[in-house]
């Protein structure tokens, strides 16, 4: 290096601005009161050294049965998922999942559970599925870390392309109401009350609409992709914000578009077994055609849905085709009917919404503002 | 905790750990030290991760800034790779190597946000609102400037070198553990930079 001394001292000259610059005092504005959560990993760093063993005695074992001439199981459930792990995944598909696992979900409590699941199914969780907190979800997932919360949130705001990343949480699914203007662009990327699937990263209950983020769930109820009404599942999702289609949206609707965190694939659940049991919300019962609170049963013979019918419909939504479902302003649920639309009393406004993506176009409604 | 005590804890940086052997050592924390707040941070406490974010992130900041050439990027990476630190910070086997373990974050995600912004072409070193106008009037101006031009026309690879050795003031062997490659691999890189600045740059010896 003696020859390039002179060379030594420019390029340390040419640095010095930005070596010697401070960090600025605002740095600290935006750092999160609440660190994510996180497992430490000597809590269940014993956990891990007995799941690793049980999984190297299975593949030892399961050599050796090859090798003295037996086939293994044709199906194996004993992955993170619970799921048929000899067989090649479906894209989007829970059996995608098990191998690429990693970090922490080899470490979590449940993985111990996993390694014999075969033999003894985990028990079913009693928790209330809003309760459940996001520790299972793996660190890692194929080496890529699984951004929660507001790590995810910068992360979204901070990405400059399409480029994939993974995100984690409980995924819940909710109808907000909101004003809709009447020029509200039909793109699948947004929705005027940014509703429909949301992603937490903790306890639903705890923090409401608010607390979540929309993700984009294409043309595909929850229920295609194995999920279940909200929160009931944590999830780790492959997404990407800056989607092509941003390009589409008006002016004024741009950025949220180029914000909107499409999902591309789900990469991580929990296993089937581990899945608690939704706690049902009690419907009224319709009363002479009519709900107690006066809200139709059926407009034009075809059925107004409304808590469990509507979330058993969710369920197994067939095809795209437009449905009704009713409840009160106030009450989380909106009129959102499609045709010849019922009013609504509060922002004079009606929505219509379509099965798969939820999307909604607002619908004049003679008298509105 | 203070500002005193923040700095304090800059200064109070643990010896290098060169050898295996080394590492393997059980470490003696000192309580209030920095390996003192990382095994708690390791353990969870997210106030004792605040205090060792607060001793570190100026440094973390610096890194950043001189690969990214850009305040406003060098801020968020800052703050990313702290969040990803946190996060990982169970995986750190020897907490007396958070301060080489944090930095390879900070460079992997400063180099993560390069690759994503494709801005490779870029001055990467260079922050036109930080830069001093009266300065580009001298000759000692001009030669810089066509430095740097020569240095936007390195690999990534060798700009990242020139960057951490020079600007961030790493050690050879620091930016081998920086970028998880070995030292000869580095000293060859920066040669390589080194001979192209010489012939791109005239003048400069």
């Amino acid at each position: 290096m003696k020859p390039s001394n002179d060379l030594d001292t420019v390029l340390r000259d040419l640095y010095r601005d930005v070596a010697d610059a401070p960090l600025p005092p605002h740095f600290w504005d935006t750092w999160p009161e609440r660190l994510p959560r996180r497992r430490a990993r000597a809590t269940w760093s014993l956990v891990a050294a007995a799941a690793a063993s049980v999984t190297v005695a299975l593949v030892v074992g399961a050599v050796t049965w090859w090798a003295l001439g037996a086939r293994p199981p044709s199906t194996v459930t004993g992955g993170p998922t619970g799921v048929d792990t000899t067989k090649p995944a479906a894209p989007g598909s829970l059996a995608a999942a098990p191998d690429r696992l990693t970090a922490r979900s080899s470490e979590s409590p449940s993985s111990s559970a996993n390694a014999t699941a075969a033999r003894s199914p985990a028990p079913a969780s009693t928790e209330s599925p809003a309760a459940s907190p996001p520790d299972e979800i793996p660190a890692t997932v194929d080496g890529q870390p699984v951004l929660i919360g507001r790590v995810m949130d910068a992360h979204a705001a901070a990405a400059a392309d399409a480029s994939p990343f993974l995100v984690g949480g409980i995924l819940g699914w909710i109808i907000a109401h909101c004003f809709v203007p009447e020029d509200f662009p039909k793109s699948p990327l947004i929705v005027p009350c940014d509703d429909g699937t949301l992603l937490y990263p903790s306890d639903i209950a705890a923090l409401g609409f608010h607390g979540g983020v929309r993700v984009v769930l294409e043309g595909t109820p929850p229920a295609r992709h194995g999920l279940r009404w909200p929160g009931d599942r944590l999830v780790v999702l492959k997404v990407h914000v800056h989607d092509p289609r941003a390009r589409a949206c008006p002016g004024e609707y741009r950025e949220r578009c180029d914000r909107a965190i499409v999902v591309d694939e789900l990469v991580w659940a929990p296993p089937e077994s581990q899945v608690p049991t939704p706690v049902p919300t009690p419907s009224p019962s319709p009363v002479d055609g009519a709900w107690p609170d006066g809200i139709p049963t059926a407009v034009k013979s075809q059925k107004v849905l409304r808590g469990d019918t509507l979330r058993a419909y969710l369920l197994e939504v067939p095809d795209d085709t437009p449905f009704l479902i009713g409840g009160s302003a106030g009450t989380g649920l909106d009129r959102c009917v499609d045709g010849p639309v019922l009013p609504d009393p509060f922002f004079k406004s009606c929505m219509r919404c379509d099965a798969g993506s939820l999307v909604r176009t607002s619908c004049s409604v003679p008298g509105s503002r | 905790m203070d500002a005193l005590e923040v700095r304090e804890l800059s200064n109070d940086r643990p010896p290098r750990v060169g050898h295996r052997a080394n590492r393997a050592m059980t470490p003696s924390v000192v309580p209030g030290s920095r390996t003192a707040l990382v095994v708690a941070a390791m353990g969870g406490d997210d106030v004792a991760f605040t205090r060792l974010a607060q001793a570190d992130a100026a440094d973390a900041y610096r890194v950043a800034y001189v690969l990214l050439g850009s305040s406003a990027d060098a801020q968020e990476v800052t703050q990313e790779a702290l969040l990803r630190a946190w996060l990982q910070l169970p995986g750190l086997r020897d907490p007396e190597r958070w301060p080489a373990w944090f930095r390879r974050i900070v460079v992997n995600a400063a180099r993560d946000r390069l690759r994503s912004t494709r801005r490779r072409a870029e001055l990467p070193l260079f922050d036109m609102a930080a830069a001093d106008a009266h300065e580009l009037l001298t000759t000692a101006a001009a030669d810089r400037d066509q430095l740097r031009r020569a240095i936007a026309h390195l690999s990534g690879d060798e700009q990242t070198v020139i960057a951490l050795h020079y600007g961030a003031d790493l050690t050879l062997l620091d930016v081998a553990e920086a970028l998880r490659i070995p030292v000869g691999t580095v000293r060859s890189r920066l040669d390589r930079a080194l001979e192209q600045l010489r012939r791109h740059s005239g003048d400069l010896r």
